[in-house]
Protein backbone atom coordinates (compact mmCIF):
# COMPACT_ATOMS: atom_id res chain seq x y z
CA UNK A 1 0.00 0.00 0.00
CA UNK A 2 2.55 2.17 0.68
CA UNK A 3 5.04 3.37 -2.39
CA UNK A 4 8.54 4.39 -1.71
CA UNK A 5 7.57 8.13 -1.95
CA UNK A 6 4.77 7.82 0.39
CA UNK A 7 7.89 6.53 3.38
CA UNK A 8 10.10 9.05 1.90
CA UNK A 9 7.24 11.81 2.63
CA UNK A 10 6.18 10.79 5.93
CA UNK A 11 10.12 9.68 7.29
CA UNK A 12 11.13 13.47 5.63
CA UNK A 13 7.96 15.38 7.47
CA UNK A 14 8.50 12.87 10.92
CA UNK A 15 12.57 14.70 10.70
CA UNK A 16 11.25 18.15 10.07
CA UNK A 17 8.39 18.30 12.90
CA UNK A 18 10.71 16.70 14.95
CA UNK A 19 13.50 19.39 14.73
CA UNK A 20 10.74 22.36 14.72
CA UNK A 21 10.08 21.60 18.66
CA UNK A 22 13.70 23.26 19.81
CA UNK A 23 13.35 25.55 16.81
CA UNK A 24 9.66 27.16 17.71
CA UNK A 25 11.46 27.32 21.20
CA UNK A 26 14.18 29.60 19.76
CA UNK A 27 11.63 32.13 17.67
CA UNK A 28 9.39 32.63 20.90
CA UNK A 29 10.26 35.82 21.05
CA UNK A 30 11.29 37.17 25.48
CA UNK A 31 8.46 39.30 27.47
CA UNK A 32 8.49 43.01 28.02
CA UNK A 33 6.86 43.60 31.55
CA UNK A 34 6.74 41.87 34.89
CA UNK A 35 3.36 41.95 36.29
CA UNK A 36 3.56 41.04 40.09
CA UNK A 37 0.22 39.90 41.54
CA UNK A 38 -0.78 39.51 45.50
CA UNK A 39 -3.81 38.27 46.11
CA UNK A 40 -5.18 38.98 42.79
CA UNK A 41 -4.54 42.18 42.33
CA UNK A 42 -1.45 43.91 40.48
CA UNK A 43 0.99 45.61 42.79
CA UNK A 44 3.69 46.13 40.42
CA UNK A 45 4.61 46.14 36.69
CA UNK A 46 8.55 46.50 36.25
CA UNK A 47 10.41 46.55 32.74
CA UNK A 48 12.23 42.90 32.52
CA UNK A 49 15.21 44.77 31.21
CA UNK A 50 16.39 46.64 34.60
CA UNK A 51 18.01 44.79 37.03
CA UNK A 52 16.43 45.18 40.63
CA UNK A 53 15.30 43.09 43.57
CA UNK A 54 11.44 43.57 44.58
CA UNK A 55 10.44 42.77 48.07
CA UNK A 56 6.83 41.57 47.92
CA UNK A 57 4.62 41.70 51.46
CA UNK A 58 2.36 38.89 50.98
CA UNK A 59 0.21 36.85 53.51
CA UNK A 60 3.07 34.78 55.49
CA UNK A 61 5.69 37.36 54.66
CA UNK A 62 8.03 38.92 52.25
CA UNK A 63 8.83 37.02 49.10
CA UNK A 64 11.66 38.46 47.30
CA UNK A 65 11.79 38.47 43.25
CA UNK A 66 14.37 39.25 41.41
CA UNK A 67 14.71 40.73 38.13
CA UNK A 68 18.48 40.23 36.05
CA UNK A 69 19.17 39.59 32.68
CA UNK A 70 18.60 35.80 33.30
CA UNK A 71 15.37 36.50 33.60
CA UNK A 72 12.97 36.47 36.98
CA UNK A 73 13.07 34.05 40.30
CA UNK A 74 12.18 34.70 43.59
CA UNK A 75 15.06 34.31 45.77
CA UNK A 76 13.10 33.80 49.04
CA UNK A 77 9.83 32.88 49.90
CA UNK A 78 8.22 32.25 53.53
CA UNK A 79 6.02 29.25 51.97
CA UNK A 80 6.29 26.10 53.34
CA UNK A 81 7.55 23.90 49.81
CA UNK A 82 9.19 26.29 47.93
CA UNK A 83 7.65 25.69 44.84
CA UNK A 84 8.28 29.49 43.59
CA UNK A 85 11.87 29.25 44.06
CA UNK A 86 12.38 25.61 42.46
CA UNK A 87 10.57 26.86 39.75
CA UNK A 88 13.61 28.93 38.49
CA UNK A 89 13.43 31.75 36.12
CA UNK A 90 11.06 32.88 33.79
CA UNK A 91 11.76 35.08 30.87
CA UNK A 92 8.99 34.66 28.05
CA UNK A 93 5.76 35.83 27.92
CA UNK A 94 3.26 34.34 29.31
CA UNK A 95 5.22 32.09 31.52
CA UNK A 96 4.65 32.87 35.67
CA UNK A 97 5.98 32.25 39.05
CA UNK A 98 3.72 31.31 41.62
CA UNK A 99 3.58 31.18 45.66
CA UNK A 100 -0.04 30.26 46.22
CA UNK A 101 0.50 30.01 49.82
CA UNK A 102 2.16 33.51 50.30
CA UNK A 103 -0.47 34.50 47.79
CA UNK A 104 2.15 36.62 45.09
CA UNK A 105 2.40 35.31 41.65
CA UNK A 106 4.54 36.63 39.11
CA UNK A 107 3.90 36.79 35.48
CA UNK A 108 5.54 38.21 32.41
CA UNK A 109 3.46 40.24 29.60
CA UNK A 110 4.57 40.72 26.47
CA UNK A 111 4.12 44.26 24.39
CA UNK A 112 0.79 42.69 23.25
CA UNK A 113 -0.95 43.71 26.19
CA UNK A 114 -2.83 41.09 28.65
CA UNK A 115 -2.64 37.66 27.13
CA UNK A 116 -5.95 36.36 25.64
CA UNK A 117 -7.25 33.01 25.97
CA UNK A 118 -9.69 31.28 24.23
CA UNK A 119 -10.33 27.71 22.74
CA UNK A 120 -12.67 26.79 19.96
CA UNK A 121 -14.24 24.01 19.34
CA UNK B 1 -28.21 8.27 -16.11
CA UNK B 2 -24.61 8.80 -15.10
CA UNK B 3 -25.15 11.97 -14.20
CA UNK B 4 -28.10 10.83 -11.71
CA UNK B 5 -25.72 8.11 -10.62
CA UNK B 6 -22.46 10.79 -9.88
CA UNK B 7 -24.77 12.95 -7.97
CA UNK B 8 -26.09 10.06 -5.78
CA UNK B 9 -22.61 9.13 -4.70
CA UNK B 10 -21.54 12.75 -4.35
CA UNK B 11 -24.33 13.16 -1.78
CA UNK B 12 -23.94 9.95 -0.12
CA UNK B 13 -20.32 10.90 0.39
CA UNK B 14 -21.09 14.46 1.56
CA UNK B 15 -23.73 12.50 4.43
CA UNK B 16 -21.00 10.16 5.04
CA UNK B 17 -18.67 12.86 6.09
CA UNK B 18 -21.29 15.03 7.84
CA UNK B 19 -21.85 12.19 10.18
CA UNK B 20 -18.55 11.38 10.12
CA UNK B 21 -16.76 14.78 11.53
CA UNK B 22 -20.72 14.94 13.80
CA UNK B 23 -19.72 11.95 15.53
CA UNK B 24 -15.85 12.51 15.60
CA UNK B 25 -16.99 16.16 18.21
CA UNK B 26 -17.83 13.85 20.81
CA UNK B 27 -14.39 12.03 21.10
CA UNK B 28 -12.64 13.33 24.11
CA UNK B 29 -9.21 15.36 23.28
CA UNK B 30 -6.36 16.56 25.56
CA UNK B 31 -5.77 19.65 23.40
CA UNK B 32 -8.26 21.67 21.73
CA UNK B 33 -7.28 21.28 18.49
CA UNK B 34 -6.47 17.45 18.52
CA UNK B 35 -8.34 15.44 15.88
CA UNK B 36 -8.17 12.32 13.80
CA UNK B 37 -10.18 14.00 10.98
CA UNK B 38 -11.84 10.95 10.07
CA UNK B 39 -13.45 13.18 7.61
CA UNK B 40 -10.45 13.13 5.75
CA UNK B 41 -11.39 9.62 4.29
CA UNK B 42 -13.83 10.35 2.56
CA UNK B 43 -13.06 13.95 0.93
CA UNK B 44 -9.70 11.66 -0.48
CA UNK B 45 -12.02 9.15 -1.62
CA UNK B 46 -14.26 11.85 -3.00
CA UNK B 47 -11.16 13.55 -4.77
CA UNK B 48 -9.79 9.02 -5.91
CA UNK B 49 -13.45 8.72 -7.30
CA UNK B 50 -14.57 11.82 -8.80
CA UNK B 51 -11.46 14.51 -8.64
CA UNK B 52 -10.79 17.69 -7.42
CA UNK B 53 -13.85 19.93 -8.00
CA UNK B 54 -16.17 17.05 -6.06
CA UNK B 55 -13.18 16.78 -3.37
CA UNK B 56 -13.79 20.78 -2.61
CA UNK B 57 -17.84 20.26 -2.97
CA UNK B 58 -17.77 17.51 -0.17
CA UNK B 59 -15.63 19.64 1.80
CA UNK B 60 -17.51 22.72 1.57
CA UNK B 61 -20.68 21.33 2.07
CA UNK B 62 -19.38 19.30 4.90
CA UNK B 63 -18.90 22.29 6.52
CA UNK B 64 -21.94 24.24 5.73
CA UNK B 65 -24.28 21.38 6.61
CA UNK B 66 -22.16 20.12 9.44
CA UNK B 67 -21.67 23.54 11.45
CA UNK B 68 -25.84 24.60 10.80
CA UNK B 69 -26.42 21.04 12.33
CA UNK B 70 -23.97 21.46 15.20
CA UNK B 71 -24.90 25.12 15.96
CA UNK B 72 -21.44 26.46 15.00
CA UNK B 73 -22.45 28.15 11.82
CA UNK B 74 -20.31 31.40 11.57
CA UNK B 75 -18.59 30.61 14.89
CA UNK B 76 -14.67 30.14 15.31
CA UNK B 77 -15.05 26.73 14.61
CA UNK B 78 -16.91 27.14 11.06
CA UNK B 79 -13.63 29.17 9.58
CA UNK B 80 -11.17 26.83 10.90
CA UNK B 81 -13.10 23.75 9.23
CA UNK B 82 -13.48 25.99 6.13
CA UNK B 83 -9.90 26.80 6.26
CA UNK B 84 -8.32 24.18 7.43
CA UNK B 85 -10.59 22.12 4.65
CA UNK B 86 -10.21 23.79 1.28
CA UNK B 87 -6.67 24.16 2.40
CA UNK B 88 -6.07 20.33 2.03
CA UNK B 89 -8.61 19.08 -0.14
CA UNK B 90 -6.64 21.96 -2.43
CA UNK B 91 -3.43 20.04 -1.63
CA UNK B 92 -4.61 16.71 -1.80
CA UNK B 93 -6.44 17.14 -5.01
CA UNK B 94 -3.53 18.98 -6.87
CA UNK B 95 -1.30 15.90 -5.63
CA UNK B 96 -3.52 13.32 -6.80
CA UNK B 97 -3.57 15.30 -10.17
CA UNK B 98 -0.44 15.78 -10.42
CA UNK B 99 1.75 12.78 -8.39
CA UNK B 100 -0.32 9.98 -8.32
CA UNK B 101 1.99 7.75 -9.99
CA UNK B 102 4.38 8.29 -7.21
CA UNK B 103 2.43 8.80 -4.00
CA UNK B 104 -0.33 5.92 -2.66
CA UNK B 105 -3.24 7.79 -0.97
CA UNK B 106 -1.36 7.27 2.10
CA UNK B 107 1.10 9.92 1.57
CA UNK B 108 -1.97 12.09 0.06
CA UNK B 109 -3.63 11.82 3.16
CA UNK B 110 -0.44 13.12 5.03
CA UNK B 111 0.26 15.87 3.06
CA UNK B 112 -3.52 16.83 3.48
CA UNK B 113 -3.35 16.30 7.45
CA UNK B 114 -0.23 18.67 7.39
CA UNK B 115 -1.79 21.33 5.39
CA UNK B 116 -4.54 21.56 7.61
CA UNK B 117 -2.74 22.09 10.92
CA UNK B 118 -0.96 24.74 9.78
CA UNK B 119 -3.50 26.26 7.99
CA UNK B 120 -5.69 26.12 10.72
CA UNK B 121 -3.06 27.23 13.13
CA UNK B 122 -2.41 30.02 11.03
CA UNK B 123 -6.09 31.30 11.09
CA UNK B 124 -6.46 30.82 14.53
CA UNK B 125 -2.94 33.14 14.78
CA UNK B 126 -4.46 35.46 12.42
CA UNK B 127 -8.16 35.80 13.69
CA UNK B 128 -8.54 34.69 17.23
CA UNK B 129 -5.44 35.03 19.25
CA UNK B 130 -3.01 37.16 18.02
CA UNK B 131 0.15 35.51 19.81
CA UNK B 132 2.97 33.93 19.04
CA UNK B 133 2.73 31.71 21.58
CA UNK B 134 -0.06 29.60 19.89
CA UNK B 135 2.31 28.01 17.27
CA UNK B 136 3.93 26.17 20.40
CA UNK B 137 1.15 23.82 20.26
CA UNK B 138 1.86 23.07 16.36
CA UNK B 139 4.60 20.50 16.59
CA UNK B 140 2.70 18.46 18.27
CA UNK B 141 -0.45 18.64 15.96
CA UNK B 142 1.89 17.99 12.64
CA UNK B 143 3.54 15.09 14.85
CA UNK B 144 0.13 13.69 15.07
CA UNK B 145 -1.19 14.90 12.26
CA UNK B 146 1.00 12.64 10.31
CA UNK B 147 -0.22 9.59 12.49
CA UNK B 148 -3.93 10.10 12.00
CA UNK B 149 -2.99 10.92 8.36
CA UNK B 150 -1.53 7.43 7.67
CA UNK B 151 -4.62 6.17 9.27
CA UNK B 152 -6.93 7.91 7.16
CA UNK B 153 -5.07 7.23 3.95
CA UNK B 154 -5.10 3.33 4.85
CA UNK B 155 -9.04 3.76 5.93
CA UNK B 156 -9.71 5.33 2.34
CA UNK B 157 -7.83 3.34 -0.04
CA UNK B 158 -10.01 0.39 1.22
CA UNK B 159 -13.36 2.60 1.09
CA UNK B 160 -12.09 3.27 -2.40
CA UNK B 161 -12.11 -0.15 -3.61
CA UNK B 162 -15.20 -1.06 -1.75
CA UNK B 163 -17.02 1.87 -3.09
CA UNK B 164 -15.52 1.54 -7.04
CA UNK B 165 -16.97 -2.17 -7.00
CA UNK B 166 -19.99 -1.30 -5.38
CA UNK B 167 -21.16 1.43 -7.36
CA UNK B 168 -20.90 -0.46 -10.63
CA UNK B 169 -21.55 -3.61 -9.77
CA UNK B 170 -25.08 -2.75 -7.65
CA UNK B 171 -25.78 -0.24 -10.81
CA UNK B 172 -25.25 -2.15 -13.30
CA UNK B 173 -26.97 -4.77 -12.47
CA UNK B 174 -30.48 -2.73 -11.41
CA UNK B 175 -30.49 -1.27 -14.67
Amino acid sequence: MLTLPDKILIAGLVIVTLASFPAIRHFHREGKRVVIELDGEEVGNFSLEEDRLIPVEGKLGTTRVEISEKGVRVLDSPCPYKLCIKSGSIRRSGETLVCLPNRVVVRITGDEGEEVDAVSR
Amino acid sequence: MRRIKRNAMVSSLVAMSIVIHSVEMFIPSPLPWLRFGFANIIVLTAIAMFGLRVGLMVTILRVFLGTILMGTFLTPAFFLGMGGGIGSTLVMGLAYRKLKPYFSLVGISVMGAYTHNIVQLTIVYLLFIRHSEVFYILPVLLLFGILTGILNGVAATYLTTYMARFSFAQFESTS
